[in-house]
């Protein structure tokens, strides 16, 4: 595809309870933004220094946070009729940690992605901090909104080197790596504890956004040789195609058998063995199975080759095994709609 | 891995077995969301083309070659496998079976088929409690539950093979378990796997010396339906614990089930001084049946390692001096020849058919033709497996048509094995109390001392006091299978295979009853037993100092 993978969305709204009062926040292009908070780099700033930190300002970090994490595609929603119930209730638990435990409060200082926890305040972090806040996006953004975006496990792999420049004081994800808990190697609790509160009060800003977040981690992982991560997104992308091409076969998912590869093709499995096989790149993910547009019409949507929201032409299979046919596309739900988006095709 | 490293498979088996275990867990996961309702296309529903091509599919010779990676014979194949080998394990233990059993066992396979055992054998099992936490895990019926444990089961075989680490089988179940969570779909709701994964408690080995010293004296203690008559196995001290083991016989209660029922700790009371005055209490922690009660009383504080003496006094009986200075256990002889860890799980797998036996019905699930078809499927395992070939070797002595081995040639049956099943149905034990104090080496991360052998006309069983290294601390995913084998051939020549069969792990401590199989041959008058792991052998020969049971 040549547009970039976001051009296929369109732009979502949800309210969060920040300083005591609903606010809003709005996904658009790739970008979470906070309009209510129009000094938000700013606060973000303070936040890194050891300030308060408005809830939205934290949802943003958190947002980022995860653009490259595994468990988003693990939680997260397979299909559209998949309904996730998590809420308030189950982050704070998290946050709060075993009981005997002492429960977890955003801790002064700097943000604790990326920061050796416990360690005090160096100029070193706070650049560190600072580096992950801002170098989201190299495109020029509107004042008054902070962003996250993809690209960042490809900011990963800079800030390791920085890492390993200054002599192992950043603790950087590995790029491609399998990013979970592991006990009981040295990763702080209290800080797993609280990625994960945050990642479950993510998925709680509804369908829209938990489809936009595992795009964009699929997005993030696409760019790299997957390398460890290969198994989780080999799950990932069957947990999600296979249910697809199901839908599309009338067959029983358990059916059919995925596997990433760049030829975006559906073939019988051969030998008289029953069943399909279906090998799709992981981009797949962010591009068309994200913004809904994996069926559409009774065709099954192998990729885009253009996109500018609500319109995107496609390659569609009719059938397994045949060549994909070019067909132009428009969803039919509205732009800033929580509603699963429709698409139907315009032209064939 | 026993020391919690790099599993030791190569690149592509290590990633083969990572993918499968996360395409079974999609597998389950979608299975408890509910697949929607299968609707093959009818005539006005569906385009022509589409029917065709679906009665039809192209075959993938063109693309076969380019579009498919190697994975994909694997997860073609993960789904059919499961199905294949489900429909035969036992089916699950009822959740208070599980409870008590499973943290002895720390691994939710053997939890299912322990915990069956355990009520077969109706013995009523006592755990070490140190965590509420534990009956969390895999509670509960239901397809949500039944998945996870099937996840949990071969992401326990898989650490035991060290084709993953334990980190990652932890991650995986965790990730399921979290994705059923967030729908709704596991109760209690909110129970997020990683509170528990921190919450856990987890063991070390004890840093410093083990004392073992045999004691062999009788004891009673009355309770309020009449003397408990007990026989002090031994005592253990350890920088970070400090036990005597005792096995002893209950009193007669007409109603067995009260006598199951009933809280036998309470009056199993004990205090000791040292020869510095310094005054230590006891509390017992073990299991108790119909008429036995094994077991360990646990002293508070630890004595101090500079302690010359003990005087241990346990209910109205006479307090026993133990002598510290100076003692000298019996230690075991270390060989240190790794195994290959697929290879040790397989045969750890055979050797649960042989100690699981005398159980009607378990022999079959505590093969794990789930685990064995899962390694054959990722190219762990070949047919040319010295190991396979004597699992397949072993099932066909039982008459057992496992397909998972059917294209297996068989092996010559190891003698060990073919001992224990010529003795299987032997009823010719002597009735008696053996004290040992026999202390092990460290063994794919865990330390054990033997501390007594209990001998019936059926059976045996051996008193263990072990400890489990950091990562296998509860609930441990390798589990019982990371546990070392216990083998043992008596001085007539008979060999006999150890199963758990009782007691419990917590904090990273384990008392726990080994079931001998088959019975101690009567003309025996010294035992060679051996622990078997990944790390190597360890083995000792203890003379039999027979006592009557009390």
């Amino acid at each position: 595809m040549t547009a970039p993978w976001w051009a296929t969305f369109g732009p979502a709204e949800a309210t969060w309870r920040c300083g005591g009062v609903q606010h809003g926040l709005r996904w658009e292009a790739g970008r979470l933004t906070a309009p209510d908070h129009p000094e938000a780099e700013g606060e973000l700033v303070l936040g890194a220094l050891g300030g308060d930190q408005p809830e939205c300002i934290r949802l943003l970090r958190a947002w980022g946070e995860h653009s490259d994490d595994l468990d988003v595609l693990m939680l997260g929603p397979r299909s559209s009729a998949d309904t996730l119930t998590v809420d308030s209730r189950d982050a704070e638990q998290l946050r709060h940690g075993p009981a005997g435990r002492h429960g977890h409060a955003r801790r002064p200082g700097p943000a604790p992605g990326g920061v050796i926890p416990g360690t005090p305040l160096t100029w070193g972090s706070l650049w560190f901090s600072t580096l992950r806040s801002f170098a989201a996006n190299a495109r020029g953004l509107p004042r008054g909104t902070v962003t996250y975006g993809p690209g960042h496990a490809a900011r990963a792999t800079q800030v390791a080197r920085l890492s390993a420049a200054q002599g192992g004081a950043f603790l950087a994800r590995r790029p491609g790596s399998a990013h979970a808990f592991l006990p009981g190697t040295g990763q702080d609790p209290d800080r797993e504890l609280a990625r994960r509160a945050e990642l479950l009060e993510l998925l709680m800003l509804g369908p829209a956004f938990q489809f936009r977040l595992s795009a964009t981690v699929a997005a993030a992982r696409s760019e790299h040789d997957p390398g460890t991560a290969r198994p989780a997104l080999a799950a990932a992308l069957a947990g999600r195609l296979a249910p697809a091409v199901a839908a599309w076969l009338h067959i029983n998912p358990d059916d059919v058998t995925c596997a990433i590869g760049a030829e975006r093709a559906i073939t019988g499995q051969g030998g008289g063995r029953k069943g399909v096989r279906a090998a799709m790149p992981v981009s797949w993910l962010s591009e068309v199975w994200a913004p809904g547009l994996a069926l559409v019409d009774g065709h099954l949507v192998t990729d885009i080759t253009r996109a500018e929201f609500p319109d995107a032409d496609v390659l569609a299979l009719e059938v397994p095994g045949g060549e994909p046919a070019a067909l132009a596309v428009q969803c039919q739900s509205g732009a800033s709609s929580s509603q699963v988006p429709r698409w139907r095709i315009t032209r064939r | 891995m026993a020391g919690g490293g790099q599993p030791r498979a190569e690149g592509g088996v290590r990633e083969r077995a990572e993918t499968y275990l996360r395409l079974l867990a999609e597998g389950e996961l979608r299975r408890a969301l509910g697949s929607p309702p299968i609707r093959r296309p009818g005539l006005g529903t569906a385009s022509l083309p589409l029917r065709a091509a679906y009665r039809v599919l192209p075959p993938a010779a063109a693309l076969a070659a380019r579009a498919v990676r190697p994975l994909d014979p694997l997860v073609r194949r993960v789904l059919a496998t499961r199905e294949r080998v489900q429909g035969r394990a036992l089916p699950a233990a009822s959740p208070a079976a599980r409870w008590a059993f499973g943290a002895a066992s720390g691994l939710a396979a053997a939890a299912s088929t322990s915990a069956s055992a355990t009520g077969r054998a109706g013995w009523q099992v006592r755990r070490i409690a140190r965590s509420g936490q534990a009956a969390g895990r895999f509670r509960g019926p239901g397809p949500a539950r039944q998945g996870l444990d099937s996840v949990g089961r071969l992401a326990s075989d898989f650490a035991a093979a060290e084709l993953i680490d334990v980190a990652t089988a932890e991650s995986i179940v965790d990730g399921l378990e979290s994705a059923l969570a967030a729908r709704s779909l596991l109760e209690p709701r909110g129970a997020w796997a990683m509170l528990r994964n921190i919450g856990r408690q987890r063991g070390s080995l004890p840093v410093g010396p083990v004392v073992a010293i045999p004691l062999g004296r009788a004891a009673t203690v009355q309770s309020e339906d009449g003397p408990i008559q007990l026989v002090l196995l031994a005592l253990i001290l350890a920088p970070d614990r400090a036990e005597v083991t005792v096995a002893g016989r209950l009193p007669t209660v007409p109603d067995d089930g009260a006598r199951l029922r009933r809280h036998w700790s309470g009056p199993l009371r004990g205090s000791a001084t040292d020869d510095r005055g310094a005054r230590y209490e006891a509390h017992f922690s073990g299991g108790w049946g119909e008429s036995r009660i094994d077991g360990a009383l646990s002293f508070r504080p630890i004595p101090p390692a500079q302690a010359s003496w003990l005087e241990v006094r346990i209910g109205e009986t006479d307090p026993v001096r133990v002598q510290l200075a100076g003692s000298q256990p019996v230690t075991a002889d270390l060989d240190e020849e790794p195994a290959d860890p697929v290879e040790r799980f397989l045969d750890s797998r055979a050797e649960r058919v042989l100690s699981h036996r005398w159980l009607p019905g378990a022999g079959g699930a505590a093969a794990a033709p789930e685990a064995i078809a899962a390694l054959r499927e990722i190219g762990a395992v070949s047919p040319a497996s010295p190991a396979l070939r004597r699992l397949a070797a072993l099932f066909r002595r039982l008459g057992s048509g496992s397909p998972e081995v059917q294209d297996v040639p068989w092996a010559d049956l190891p003698e060990p094995w073919a001992s224990v099943l010529d003795s299987q149905d032997a009823t010719d034990g002597r009735v008696g109390v053996s004290p040992l104090a026999v202390v092990f080496p460290e063994i794919d991360g865990t330390r054990c001392v033997l501390t007594g052998l209990r001998s019936e006309p059926d059976s045996a069983s051996l008193q263990l006091t072990g400890w489990l290294g950091p990562l296998l601390g509860w609930p441990p995913f390798a589990g019982e299978t990371t546990w070392p084998s216990v083998w043992a051939r008596d001085s007539a020549g008979r060999w006999h295979v150890a199963a758990q069969n009782g007691g419990g792990f917590g904090g990273g401590h384990a008392n726990v009853t080994l079931r001998l199989t088959p019975p101690i041959h009567p003309e025996a008058t010294s035992l060679e037993i051996m622990l078997l792991g990944k790390s190597g052998r360890a083995t000792a020969t203890v003379p039999l100092a027979w006592q009557d049971m009390p």
